[in-house]
């Protein structure tokens, strides 16, 4: 299935985990910076690193953009390394104007944090038809 | 900096002066990070807290490339993100033209 990477500054952790909670709920993966401290614990690979490893494994990567993120340097770092890997991104937009944004923050794709769930149910789609896709293809083989 | 590396005979992508006019600024910065080889971040008051300089901070060290900070009127941990990424203070940038000839060279013989 697929794995959404969940990008937010660490003063917003109630909501990122809200929001981990509906991908949950919808039956869908999702990883956050929290997954990442989890496993720095255990092993001996720095913080950073683990992050870096959780995000090249994602296929969707979703940025909570709020009035803490928009300064926080770790979204400006998180957000240039899913450019660079060319990942999906959409942005939910809390309480700030999207217009105002910086460039490398300012959203191709956006939502506002209540249009979450319409969100959410479109991703399952999206993710039903390519595992239907995937095992089509493993069975031609 | 850049006039220096381009004295070694390395090519350099530099913001200010390989931008074309029309170019897409994003995707430019983002092509120019994935044809490098290894990157450099001047590390200064500015940068520490410029958007654009965390983004592309990420993009190069997601794509595994090597990244060296260059000091100027910074210490090492202004940038938290580069913890654990070995730096050089700009009065000792001769340093790493010396070791990136080294690299330069090993590549060449490889």
């Amino acid at each position: 299935m697929a794995t959404t990477f969940i990008s937010y500054s660490s003063k917003d952790s109630a909501l990122a985990m809200d929001l981990a909670h509906r991908f949950q709920k919808a039956g869908l993966n999702a990883v956050t910076e929290k997954d990442a401290a989890k496993s720095a614990k255990r092993g001996s690979t720095p913080f950073i690193d683990r992050r870096l490893n959780n995000l090249r494994r994602s296929d969707e990567f979703v940025v909570l953009l709020t009035e803490n993120a928009i300064t926080d340097p770790q979204i400006s770092f998180e957000m240039g390394a899913a450019l660079s890997l060319r990942k999906k991104i959409t942005s939910i937009i809390v309480g700030v104007d999207a217009d105002k944004l910086p460039p490398l923050l300012k959203p191709k794709v956006s939502i506002q944090y209540a249009e979450t769930e319409n969100y959410l149910s479109k991703l399952k789609k999206k993710s039903r038809v390519s595992a239907k896709t995937h095992k089509g293809a493993t069975a031609a083989i | 900096m850049a006039e220096k590396i381009r004295a070694l005979g390395a090519t350099v992508w530099i913001y200010e002066k390989d931008l074309e006019g029309g170019d897409i600024i994003m995707d430019a910065i983002f092509s120019g990070i994935d044809a490098c080889n290894e990157a450099i971040v001047l590390v200064s008051p500015d940068s520490v807290v410029s958007p654009w300089v965390m983004g592309e901070i990420g993009a190069v060290l997601v794509q595994h490339k090597r990244l060296t900070p260059i000091l100027n009127h910074t210490k090492p941990d202004d940038i938290v993100l580069l913890k654990g990424v070995a730096a050089i203070q700009l009065n000792d940038f001769e340093q790493f033209l010396t070791q990136l000839k080294k690299r330069f060279q090993q590549q060449k013989h490889n």
